[in-house]
């Protein structure tokens, strides 16, 4: 069992996204998979056809009492090997910190839950706030989304600091594991630029390749399909990306090595 | 507090659950970074007087001489000083 928060402090960089192809890749491994959706945007409900679930993350951290996280766990549109926690808009109301201890609600209340799935990503708000500490609290992985623009750098660089933060104070499982780039565009001397920069400041954190721009991936999201059923290149290109950094992870199990019975036989 | 899911009581909906996220919260009448009887103005009107009550506490005895001396520095009652390290404890 992984945790993963999948966080920036830039909106609209691509943290649903990067989620949504774990949960894909790891739907394509059939691995038993819970999202988190701690956005109060609730793009990774809506694109995993759980918008209006009877409870959601917001119920849950108001609550926060051990383990009843599990009653907010539906079914996701993708299938029974990936189930959800949605979100909603009054996800809002627990962006303010409650009492000591506040940052530990999410952990709390999900206790014994992740040990029941392979992996547990969750996708954090635009920000560095309550609902993200919640989230890197409750983790022990973290991916930090990024695009290749001048403003994105500092964002990652902020993002790192806070992960940083997190584990030298309430988490010291935590680990950044990766730096993911977004929207990636090669024939853009800028972008090229802003990467090199990227790899300078972050080093072997920076996730290669890249992620390209692709049309699937929108298209997908709005057809409440995994990117791995879309079927273009730009699309595959994308779910390859996105098996090798579920790898990253949670290495594949390897085979158990074969007793011959010959052996005994003879 | 249990993780069995039978011991305990189901998730309910949170009560703020329909109330849209921008709608304005009332915090109560704002709370001024200024005592009571700190300023001229408040002479108008008297500052608002708590009832005065007894807390036994056992504190090392260096500390003690520390606010005694303190409260000597300042010209106020140790019990003020205590007071007021109270205060700020409390609306942190």
């Amino acid at each position: 069992m992984t945790v993963v928060a999948v966080l920036s402090m830039k909106g609209g960089v691509g943290k649903s996204t990067v989620a949504l192809g774990l949960a894909s890749a790891a739907w394509d491994r059939d691995l038993r998979t819970l999202v988190i959706d701690m956005d109060p945007q609730a793009n990774a409900s809506m694109a995993l056809d759980v918008l209006g679930a009877d409870f959601t993350t917001s119920d849950v951290l108001a609550d926060a009492r051990a383990g009843v996280a599990a009653d907010a766990i539906v079914e996701s549109g993708w299938g029974p090997s990936v189930s959800v926690i949605a979100s909603e808009r009054s996800l809002e109301h627990r962006t303010s910190v409650r009492g000591r201890n506040s940052s530990q609600r999410l952990r709390t209340a999900l206790a014994t839950v992740p040990k029941r799935f392979d992996l547990v990503l969750i996708d954090c708000p635009p920000s560095l706030g309550e609902l993200t500490r919640n989230a890197l609290t409750a983790a022990d992985r973290a991916v930090i989304v990024t695009e290749p623009s001048h403003f994105s750098l500092h964002g990652a660089a902020e993002a790192l600091e806070a992960v940083d933060v997190i584990s030298r104070s309430t988490n010291p499982r935590l680990r950044a594991t990766a730096v993911v780039v977004n929207r990636f565009r090669p024939d853009d001397r800028e972008h090229r630029l802003n990467l090199e920069r990227l790899a300078d400041a972050h080093g072997r954190l920076i996730y290669d390749p890249p992620l390209p721009e692709c049309a699937g991936i929108p298209q997908s999201q709005r057809a409440v399909s995994p990117i791995h059923t879309w079927n273009s290149p730009g699309s595959r290109e994308v779910a390859e990306i996105m098996d090798d950094l579920l790898d990253m992870l949670v290495p594949p199990k390897q085979p158990e090595p074969r007793v011959s019975i010959r052996r005994f036989l003879t | 507090m249990t993780n069995d899911p039978t011991l305990r009581s189901r998730l309910q909906k949170a009560e703020d659950a329909d109330v849209h996220p921008s709608t304005p919260v009332d915090t109560g009448p704002e709370t001024s970074l200024r005592r009571p009887g700190a300023s001229t103005a408040d002479s108008v009107g008297m500052p608002d007087k708590d009832k005065l009550v007894s807390l036994d506490v056992k504190v090392p005895k260096s500390l003690r001489k520390s606010v005694r001396r303190e409260a000597e520095r300042r010209g106020v009652s140790v019990d003020e000083i205590v007071a007021e390290a109270l205060r700020d404890r409390a609306q942190r």
